[in-house]
């Protein structure tokens, strides 16, 4: 994530972007060892917001791997919470850790084809006024069904 | 069972709404692009949790162990549909210990599961253990569902046997056949005297050779074995301890064997624990009365009370009269050393084992601390000596001896014992 960071990111904010993605990195571990569940979260968060920077400052052409480190990231937030959970003492059953990396590849390649998908949406259709505000509407859609699923389970 | 969200949950919404909103911001679609794969979670996730529905049974409702033993708390999960991964965890109460408290497995629809936890039993003492928590994540882990189990398994942990290979003999004896030989003469196995033969002598007791060297009929005579009471006196006003024992944690492992080793030779034997709150068994024999005193006795512990007590409160029936009293207790509260010279001048048969409470106190530094330490040692022995002045044997056990070791004075301190009333 670190890596790709760099490579995107240029200009004058390149090198705090850099420190950014790797402070998240070293957060990453640190939650893990620390068994600081929620601290895995917000590690990737800052991973996320280190690549959204670099982008910003790049300007420039669409990166097509954005797709590859939206998996990386689920990837590094599913295996970090998997591995704070490993960390207590606990006798598991075999065929439980096969399923569950199995359920983490399958939902990273799953993540990583919509966000291709919406990559290519998005050179296919003009950009401007109408095309923002359905994304605002789009947006804000998401996160009403979030937490109405979220307030029903 | 109860829903609790997941930590990620929230992070992920945070994060997906922070992208979505970043992407419009800054119209970068890649941010929408690395926003995807959190929201297909979130979606997927939520949408395909149901709360489960799980039943937990526990194996058994009572065991009996001893210390160091390692037992298994068993229960079986049957869940009503299939649940990919549900994490079972036990607490164990302080005494046992628990080398993998936590379980994860997988439920099949209507399938039910045994889980087991080996549970070593670290101290005596009687626990109410089995308790788990359940906790059944969603599908994607977003939702966790959790369901605690309160414990329900009675664990009575007895104290581990000791080695007693010999006890100190009571004074006096009963009508019941026992162990002790005693001095009256009457039937038994051991020789006692030859006499001449009377009318109403029983034919076998006729010692044929010495009859026909004296021409005349004689019989032999013989000491009866009798059994004893015993009564195992507890002091439980105070405890001196450092964390990892202590004096009742010393008492009651040697009153467990004393009573084991007692019950063996056929005595009966009783309980008396004085203290803040005053527990007795009465005297008794049998392997029942084993299981009566072990139980009691893991049940001792110190309640803290000022009240004056002295052995009037004692029920007279659990001190029976000629009852060997043996008094475990550090001699730290004026009420048991009260209850002892009481004791004594009623006329009992008393012998104090005195377990020591200066191994688990840390000498005080300084000069006035050494004066201290040495004016309390100069208190004991004092007390020690007052007691003997009275006739009653007082053996100092530290952690530097054994319960046998204890007893192997106690006896010889008492070859000659004679109760006498002072």
């Amino acid at each position: 994530m670190a890596a790709h960071t760099e490579t995107v990111a240029s200009g004058n904010g390149r090198s705090a972007v850099v420190v950014a993605a790797a402070i998240a990195g070293i957060a990453l571990a640190g939650a893990v060892l620390a068994r600081w569940e929620a601290g895995v979260v917000w590690s990737v968060a800052l991973a996320a917001a280190a690549y959204a920077a670099a982008l910003a400052l790049a300007g420039g052409p669409t990166d097509q791997g954005a797709p590859l480190v939206a998996a990386g990231l689920v990837v590094a937030a599913e295996v970090g919470q998997w591995a704070v959970e490993l960390a207590r003492p606990a006798a598991v059953d075999r065929g439980i850790a096969p399923r569950r990396a199995a359920s983490i590849l399958l939902l990273a390649a799953a993540g990583a084809a919509v966000g291709s998908a919406l990559l290519l949406v998005s050179h296919a259709a003009a950009g401007g006024l109408v095309l923002t505000a359905a994304g605002l509407v789009a947006a804000a859609a998401a996160m009403v069904l979030v937490t109405r699923l979220a307030r029903s389970a | 069972m109860t829903s609790v969200p997941a930590a990620k949950l929230r992070g992920y919404a945070l994060l997906l709404a922070a992208l979505v909103w970043g992407a419009i911001a800054l119209h970068r679609p890649e941010l929408v692009a690395l926003a995807a794969p959190f929201g297909l979670l979130l979606a997927v996730g939520l949408a395909a949790t149901v709360p489960p529905s799980v039943a937990i049974e526990p194996g058994e409702d009572e065991v009996r162990a001893i210390e160091g033993d390692e037992i298994a708390l068993a229960a079986t999960l049957t869940s009503a549909e299939p649940l990919g991964r549900i994490t079972v965890e036990t607490h164990a109460p302080p005494g046992l210990r628990v080398a993998v408290p936590a379980r994860v497995l997988r439920l099949e629809a209507e399938d039910p599961a045994d889980v087991t936890f080996d549970v070593e039993c670290g101290r005596w003492g009687g626990y109410l253990a089995g308790g788990m928590t359940l906790r059944a994540p969603g599908p994607l882990g977003l939702i966790a569902f959790e369901q605690a189990v309160p414990a329900g398994v009675r664990v009575r942990v007895y104290p581990r046997p000791e080695e007693v290979r010999a006890l100190p003999k009571p004074a006096a004896t009963h009508a019941g056949a026992g162990n002790y030989v005693t001095r009256i003469r009457g039937e038994g196995l051991e020789f006692a005297d030859l006499r001449p033969h009377v009318p109403g002598d029983r034919l076998r007791q006729v010692n044929w050779r010495v009859s026909a060297r004296r021409n005349r009929l004689h019989v032999n005579e013989y000491h009866p074995e009798r059994n004893a009471d015993v009564v195992l006196f507890l002091d439980s006003f105070t405890d001196t301890g450092d964390g990892t024992g202590g004096t009742i944690d010393l008492t009651v492992r040697a009153a467990a064997a004393l009573a084991r080793a007692y019950l063996r030779t056929r005595d009966r034997v009783g309980i008396v624990g004085f203290g803040g709150v005053l527990r007795w068994v009465l005297p008794s024999a049998g392997m029942t009365q084993t299981y009566r005193i072990l139980d009691s006795l893991i049940d001792t512990q110190v309640v803290a009370s000022y009240a004056w007590r002295d052995v009037a409160v004692i029920p007279a029936r659990t001190l029976p009269p000629n009852a060997l009293v043996l008094a475990l207790s550090p001699l730290s509260d004026a009420r048991m050393r009260t209850a002892l010279v009481d004791l004594r001048a009623r006329g009992v048969d008393l012998a104090v084992i005195d377990v020591s409470p200066l191994p688990f106190v840390t000498r005080p530094r300084g000069d006035l601390g050494d004066l201290a330490w040495r004016v309390w040692r100069l208190q004991r022995e004092q007390l020690a000596s007052e007691y003997r002045a009275m006739g009653v044997p007082v053996v100092e056990w530290g952690d530097d001896r054994t319960v046998d070791e204890v007893l192997a004075q106690i006896r010889e301190v008492r070859r000659y014992a004679r109760t006498v009333r002072i």
